[in-house]
């Protein structure tokens, strides 16, 4: 009775997951791309369905597309049921050229369902591998024997490079399509001895392993080796979280058995965390061939082209032409230099400006500008020529593009419409670069220097000096202010006096009555007449004044000029002198 | 040899003098030579960056204008067409930044004063050209000024001098030393580079968070935009304190944060 009712519950999950279930119809390329010849498989594939009708041959200009195998899968993740129908068609491309496969029409039942279209890439010659080309099934071996979950692959374009080229590289990580789960954003990849372009994602896609479809993510990225010798490219990992094959509850298998049926795979699973991994790939790297090696070469390497322009055809004086040149191609971009200038003589030319504008993720195709500014020296018909030297890696031959000088007219000069604050005139030899007249005019005035004025040295140093000055001039006046001073006056009065009382001590006598008299009138301050009104003195001190006076007018007035003194009378005198000194002072 | 170098081993030892007077002379002339030997090179910065700016390049125009700043001389000119690039390479607040500084260094720079208000109604922020200093510094030549009152105050100095000397005390050695006084006084205190030396200017995107105290997680007073100015009154670490547009005071952190005056 138990039994029965699990079988009943069972048999209603399985109709409401039928009935739950959206039927949907894919279809998907092994390849987008191939060449002439080389047939991939297109696969359509209907969810949720036991039967479908699909056309057998589908028409497409350029395309032979047949029909040739059927499968059906029947899945179940744990309670959820999900059958498949897979058809599988023959793409044979019969012309090279870009094809859209139109929505394929599947009728399920009652319902006419649609696949998206597809687009298929075809090229003449050798089918490209990489960047934009997956590899064909001959390319992906998963382990031998049973069916793979899942593996991991490292693509490369070319199994042996250059120093410096650029390959490109594709990791894919390929999960069977009956398996569920979520992996991570993206493999851990890196390496000694090369440099790799951060890698970009690539959207999923369906492809056919051995029979075996397969779920595959892609990430593609460019490795640069930078030295030569075998290079090995380690494994990188991905993480995933996997919905893997489990085993059912005990006793559950019996319950089938008894019906004479095995229990359906993928109706038990388990959540698992796994690495996948990649195999490390060996290349070969060489370092760059010495024969033909240009001097200047820009350490290009890849397949280029080139293409310029020069603008404007008219130049005035001092006005520059632009000489904007495109190189585009495949390779490493990133690291090749500018082209170079033929015969620039008279032209003044600037470093130019790159830009590059890449056509895929992984910046290996794309087109670099370089845009040069000259400005001519002297009068020019024609601008330089240009060359750029690449390297080959297909033919390891140093290739050289050259472009043909064009035709200008440009006058040579300097305009200088204001003059600039630091412009400073330099030989006609070395013409320094000129100002067009669209250059924004210079604003001349403010100051040179953040320092205040009379913070800096000149400022102070002249303002010092000048205060140098003001002060020995300052000294000078009080010096001098002071010395005509009463009391310097006074003081030199005083010595003259001193003076001239040492001085009678050892004149002659005839002579002693006109010194004394003059040393008088020192004392007194002119007049010898006014002596005798010095108040302190005694009436004998007023007599010897009054002889000396009636000595020198005798000296001076009668015939018998210089009267002689005795020893008495200088001695009298001399102390009469000393005495008016001292009165005269009080 | 006793120490005497041959002036043939190497032009550098041209300058190794024994006799001090001539060697300073020598020194001098090394450095004008030197000068003029480095001149074209700033020139040649100028010129491409000039060129870079006529053809579109505001990038490269901005990248050679400020490598010319670094070894050059400033100059209001260069400063506003640095700001003009800028501004031209969307980066309104390095414009606003420039066209300070080529006010600051000619004050009289009209077309830098309606391009820093133009680009500081862009970054939504105020342009302070309110304050008196400012406004005299921006009518009268302030080194004229300057020179004027440093002569008379010296002329007024030397005539109080020789009055001392002739006895003759005249009206103008006081007042002319006064005026003199004054003029000076007035040139030191309205000079952009005396007044805004401790102006930082907001560069940072995000604006700047004001704080109550010198920690992080402190209360906030306001956040300014980029773009404005703030005084900084105070440095401790990492944390300025300072003066706000509004007049508040505030902590703010450095970072993000440019002096006006550049520092180097």
């Amino acid at each position: 009775m138990k039994k029965r009712v699990v079988i009943l519950w069972m048999g209603f999950l399985l109709a409401a997951s039928a009935i739950l279930q959206a039927q949907e119809a894919t279809a998907g390329l092994s390849s987008p791309s191939t060449s002439v010849g080389q047939p991939v498989e297109l696969v359509v594939t209907v969810r949720d369905s036991r039967n479908a009708e699909v056309p057998q041959t589908i028409d497409v200009a350029g395309l032979r597309i047949e029909l040739f195998g059927r499968a059906t899968r029947f899945e179940m993740n744990n309670v959820k049921v999900t059958s498949s129908l897979t058809y599988t068609y023959s793409v044979v491309p019969l012309n090279a050229g870009e094809f859209t496969i139109p929505p394929i029409e599947v009728k399920v039942d009652k319902k006419t369902l649609k696949t998206a279209p597809a687009r298929l890439s075809v090229m003449a010659g050798a089918p490209p591998r990489l960047p934009n080309a997956p590899s064909t099934r001959a390319d992906v071996q998963p382990p031998a024997g049973q069916v793979t979950p899942y593996f991991g692959d490292l693509l490369l374009s070319k199994k042996k490079a250059y120093v410096g080229e650029v390959v490109p590289a594709e990791l894919r990580y390929y999960f069977n399509s009956r398996i569920s789960g979520e992996v991570g954003d993206r493999p851990n990849f890196g390496g000694e001895g090369f440099t790799a372009q951060k890698l970009t994602h690539v959207p999923k896609r369906e492809q056919i392993v051995n029979g075996e479809n397969y779920v595959v993510f892609g990430f593609q990225t460019g490795i640069t080796p930078v030295k030569f010798g075998a290079l090995e490219i380690p494994a990188s990992s991905l993480e995933a979280r996997l919905q893997v094959p489990g085993s059912p509850p005990p006793g559950f298998a019996d319950i089938f058995q008894q019906f004479g049926g095995a229990l359906p795979p993928g109706m038990f699973t388990n959540s698992r965390d796994v690495s996948i991994e990649t195999k490390p790939v060996t290349i070969e790297v060489v370092s760059l061939p010495k024969e033909g090696k240009p001097e200047n070469f820009s350490g290009a390497i890849g397949k280029f082209n080139m293409e310029a322009s020069a603008n404007p055809k008219k130049a005035e004086p001092g006005e520059p032409v632009t000489i904007k040149v495109l190189v585009s191609g495949q390779g490493n971009f990133d690291a090749m230099g500018a082209p170079e200038l033929t015969a620039d003589e008279g032209w003044r030319s600037y470093p130019p400006t790159e830009k590059f504008d890449p056509t895929d993720a992984i910046h290996f195709s794309g087109t670099k500008t370089f845009e040069f500014v000259l400005i001519a020296k002297q009068e020019r018909y024609q601008t330089p020529g240009l060359k750029f030297t690449y390297l080959d890696p297909a033919t390891g031959k140093y290739e050289s593009l050259t472009h043909p000088p064009f035709v200008v007219e440009a006058k040579a000069g300097e305009v200088m419409p204001t003059p600039s604050p630091v412009a400073i005139p330099v030989p006609s030899e070395t013409p320094k670069p000129v100002m067009s007249p669209m250059m924004p005019l210079s604003h001349v005035g403010g100051e040179s220097s953040w320092m205040p004025l009379f913070k800096r040295p000149v400022f102070l140093w002249i303002n010092l000096y000048v205060a140098f000055i003001w002060g020995v001039a300052l000294i000078y006046t009080l010096v001098k202010k002071f010395t005509r001073s009463k009391y310097m006056r006074a003081r030199a009065e005083a010595s003259r006096v001193r003076i001239a009382i040492a001085e009678l001590a050892t004149c002659e006598d005839a002579a002693f009555y006109e010194l004394a008299s003059g040393c008088l009138a020192s004392i007194v301050g002119g007049d010898a007449e006014m002596a005798g009104q010095i108040p302190g003195l005694t009436d004998a001190e007023k007599e010897v004044l009054r002889v000396l006076q009636e000595r020198v007018a005798e000296s001076k007035y009668s015939s018998k000029a210089g009267v002689k003194a005795t020893s008495d009378e200088r001695e009298r005198v001399t102390q009469v002198l000393a005495r008016v000194v001292i009165q005269y002072a009080k | 040899m006793n120490g005497s170098v041959s002036l043939r081993s190497s032009p550098v030892l041209l300058f190794n003098m024994q006799n001090r007077t001539t060697s300073s002379l020598r020194s001098a002339i090394a450095t004008v030579l030197l000068l003029v030997a480095a001149s074209p090179a700033w020139s040649d910065d100028l010129s491409d960056a000039r060129l870079r700016a006529s053809n579109g390049d505001h990038a490269e125009a901005i990248r050679l204008f400020e490598r010319h700043l670094q070894t050059a001389r400033p100059s209001a000119s260069v400063y506003y067409e640095l700001g003009g690039a800028a501004k031209k390479s969307s980066n309104p607040a390095l414009a606003a930044l420039n066209f300070r500084r080529a006010l600051i260094l000619d004050p009289l720079f009209d077309l830098a004063r309606k391009d820093l208000v133009e680009t500081n109604l862009a970054l939504g922020v105020s342009s302070d050209f309110t304050d008196w200093k400012t406004g005299v510094a921006s009518k009268v030549p302030l080194n004229p000024i300057l020179l004027t009152g440093v002569v008379l105050f010296w002329l007024g100095l030397f005539i109080l001098v020789t009055g001392f000397h002739s006895r003759t005390r005249r009206f103008w050695d006081v007042g002319l030393i006064s005026i003199g006084a004054v003029l000076i006084a007035l040139a030191w205190v309205c000079d952009p580079r005396v007044n805004l030396i401790r102006q930082r200017f907001i560069m940072s995107p995000q604006g700047c968070e004001v704080f109550n105290t010198p920690v992080e997680n402190s209360e906030k007073v306001t956040k300014l935009p980029q773009g404005s100015v703030v005084t900084a009154i105070s440095e401790r670490g990492r944390w300025i304190y300072g003066q706000l547009p509004g007049g508040a005071r505030g902590w703010f952190l450095s970072e993000g944060l440019e002096s006006v005056i550049p520092t180097k």
